[in-house]
């Protein structure tokens, strides 16, 4: 047994003593223990991306982080699309992290025939999901949301028009016209959103949607959350800080100079799917976050150095994020820890079907600047590497190694 | 004072520019002389690598090396037997160990030349990036319309067509901006979109708003292979409203310069007749082509106070 000594804990108003399962002694002055995180869009590399992933990386870049679980994308090879693909996928990371799979909500993710909901289901899991793959057809995504009411499953869905979502790589706007690359318009969030909307009104279908980007994918969540549809929205952390205008190099004047986030034009690692939105889009995420009606996800989706070392357009999209995205929300939210634990925490917390128990143990006043050289995840590709931010994670104690929090010293 | 490399006009500072083009002009020179050969590059190679079709830009940067007695060296990459093989960095570090000096790239991907330019210490010089910029097409241009105008500082430019997916345009609008002349657009809302309002360009809706009181009207070339769909119609829809036949160029100045990135469409973007007129400045602008990029090549390399046997390429 060991001790973390003068800690303040999440919620108290005294520093005190907490007991942890596992040494060394920590001296937690400055330090805060709060409730570990969920990330609501892992993209894990396993099985299938060996050189994106493995459980032993994942599991220390989740620790390193402060996530204690993990909701997995379908994303991985084979699809897990079958209920033998469940039995089969890793359920706990070494370092104790969970790991919370949604299966494919079509077969190959390739939204024809849904999955088998009823068999899937007598796993626990968060809900069924085709990742980053929006579902195209509107009757297939209106029989999924009928289907899953009776096994009270809820669908994790992107946003997208069919169309709209195949055009461009950055976001479709007048920057995008000066830099010469193919624009992926708003209105692709808006009308996808619209179309989940209008089938979840008709359906009460249980719905978890993102990662939203635009201003307008804002305010229709918001009022179908108002309206009382079943319906929970999430951002990726990155798009708190950055906008369409990091494709260039350049920083949201917010930032200052932001650290050593000097950039070329064209860097693949803000090669993101969807792209990073205009100044205005990020400011109504954050207006979401700060009134709880977004959480906010790492959305890691980490990536080879050979599917990044390429013109921009060819480069596979996607961002590390598990080990910056606490300091990238506490950051954007000015330092309010408390909206940053609700968005990373407690928030997604709610999607789990098992109770979480972890806790993180963090420095909210500590300065770090992202160094992907020397994060834990195998791959290096974080939209945010070099940039200065506020926040550290000291420590993660997942579920079944968590400090005795409960019990007063 | 030129960079390290010529990636885009976009930032690139009014006296560069005249450096640039007063630099063309001399070169302009050797290109009428009996033995059109100057000494400044002798010993270095330069290579283009290519990775779309092209054969006037290609066969104008090749003769514009030779004439300053570089080496050349020519690769044209099928782009299609790229997509599942080398990338373009691996294509890019081969060729740097032939030791280059400046390497001429065209690529169907805006960024491509900006890629290499930042790993490697060779000098860049963007031949074309899918639909971002080809600075040397822009500078050619510039020379034209200066040769004619005398001063770029004031002139009015007519830019019509596919604005949208055009590195042609987009080069002309920030060097000719920069110099001080006012440039509108006109084309289909298709290929000037709302998204145009990124670029220092004023955009109206018909030719015939554009032409009356342009110096130049820039034809841009309808690319069938560029465009997805429902851009436009029919060829001939887009002939009817926007193409430059006689009868809209009697509508412009006597004067108006009329000018063409070629190939050119004929009976699509402009007339035949249009296209042979006097007011054409088609083959000039190709002339000017080799001048310019002797001036590129020239000011890159030939300033380089590196002697030949000094470069290091870091290569063992």
């Amino acid at each position: 047994m060991a001790w973390i000594s003068n800690v303040l804990v999440w919620g108290e108003a005294q520093r005190r003593n907490v007991e942890i399962p596992i040494g060394p002694d920590i001296d937690g002055a400055g330090l805060t223990l709060v409730p570990s995180f969920v990330d609501l869009a892992c993209d894990p590399g396993f099985p299938g991306f060996p050189q994106r992933e493995t459980p032993q990386s994942l599991g220390d870049a989740a620790l390193a982080g402060g996530y204690s679980d993990l909701v997995t994308r379908p994303c991985v090879d084979p699809v897990p699309d079958q209920p033998e693909h469940l039995a089969d996928l890793r359920r706990s990371l070494p370092g104790g992290v969970r790991v919370w799979p949604t299966p494919a909500l079509t077969r190959g993710q390739a939204g024809q025939a849904l999955t088998e909901f009823g068999l899937l289901s007598q796993f626990s899991i968060p809900g069924v999901s085709d990742g980053g793959v929006v579902v195209a057809d509107s009757l297939i995504l209106r029989n999924a949301m009928e289907y899953a009411q009776r096994f009270a499953l809820t669908l994790w869905l992107r946003p997208g028009d069919p169309s709209l979502d195949a055009l461009g790589v950055v976001h479709d706007s007048p920057f995008a016209t000066v830099l010469g690359l193919r624009g992926n318009p708003a209105t692709n969030e808006e009308i996808g959103l619209s179309r989940i909307l209008s089938l979840v009104r008709a359906s009460g279908a249980s719905v978890v949607v993102g990662p939203l980007g635009t201003r307008a994918g804002v305010e229709l969540l918001r009022r179908a959350r108002a309206e009382g549809l079943p319906v929970t929205g999430y951002v990726a952390a990155r798009s708190l800080l950055l906008d369409e205008r990091i494709v260039e190099g350049s920083l949201p004047e917010a930032l200052g100079d932001g650290g050593d986030l000097a950039r070329m034009p064209y860097d693949t690692r803000v090669r993101l799917h969807p792209p990073l939105r205009a100044p205005e889009d990020r400011l109504a995420l954050l207006a979401g976050v700060r009134e709880k009606i977004l959480w906010v996800s790492a959305d890691h989706a980490p990536r080879a150095p050979e599917e990044k070392e390429l013109e921009f357009e060819r480069a596979v999209p996607g961002s590390t994020g598990l080990e910056s995205a606490f300091a990238a929300t506490l950051t954007a939210l000015g330092g309010d820890l408390a909206a940053t634990v609700h968005a990373l925490a407690l928030g997604p917390r709610a999607l789990l079907p098992e109770p979480v128990t972890g806790w993180t143990l963090i420095d909210p006043n500590a300065e770090t600047t992202v160094n992907a050289a020397l994060h834990r995840s195998l791959a290096r590709n974080d939209a945010l590497d070099g940039m200065r931010l506020r926040g550290k994670v000291i420590a993660c104690f997942p579920g079944d190694r968590a400090p005795r929090v409960t019990e007063s010293a | 004072m030129i960079g390290k490399d010529l990636l885009q006009l976009r930032g690139m500072s009014r006296e560069t520019i005249v450096e640039i083009l007063d630099t063309a002009e001399q070169m302009r020179e050797v290109g009428r002389r009996k033995v059109k050969k100057v000494p400044p590059l002798r010993g270095r190679l330069v290579v283009t690598l290519f990775f779309e079709n092209s054969t006037r830009t290609k066969t104008s940067f090749e003769l514009a090396a030779k004439r300053l007695s570089a080496d050349t060296l020519s690769f044209n990459v099928n782009t299609s037997s790229t997509t599942k093989g080398e990338t373009l960095m691996d294509t890019a570090r081969t060729i740097y160990a032939m030791q280059p000096d400046a390497v001429v790239v065209r690529h169907g991907c805006a960024g491509a030349p900006h890629l290499l330019a930042r790993n490697f210490p060779w000098r860049v010089l963007n031949a074309g990036d899918g639909i971002h910029e080809h600075p040397s097409q822009g500078l050619l241009d510039m020379l034209t319309m200066r040769d004619q105008l005398k001063s770029l500082d004031g002139a009015r430019v007519a830019i019509v067509g596919d604005v949208q997916h055009s590195r042609v345009a987009r080069s002309n609008i920030w060097g000719l901006t920069t110099m001080g002349a006012k440039v509108v657009v006109a084309g289909p809302g298709t290929m000037c979109r709302n998204e145009l309002s990124g670029l220092p360009v004023e955009r109206r809706h018909t030719i015939d708003d554009v032409v009356k009181d342009a110096d130049v009207i820039m034809l841009l070339r309808i690319q069938h292979e560029r465009l997805g769909r429902a851009v436009l119609p029919s060829p001939r829809e887009y002939a009817a409203f926007y193409g430059l036949d006689l009868a809209r160029l009697r509508m412009a100045r006597p004067d108006v310069m009329v000018m063409h990135p070629g190939p050119i469409n004929r009976g699509v973007e402009i007339g035949a007749d249009v296209a042979d007129s006097e007011q054409s400045a088609i083959l000039a602008q190709v002339t000017n082509g080799i001048a310019v990029r002797m001036a590129l090549l020239y000011l890159l390399l030939g300033s380089d106070e590196r002697r030949p046997d000094e470069v290091s390429h870091g290569v063992d």
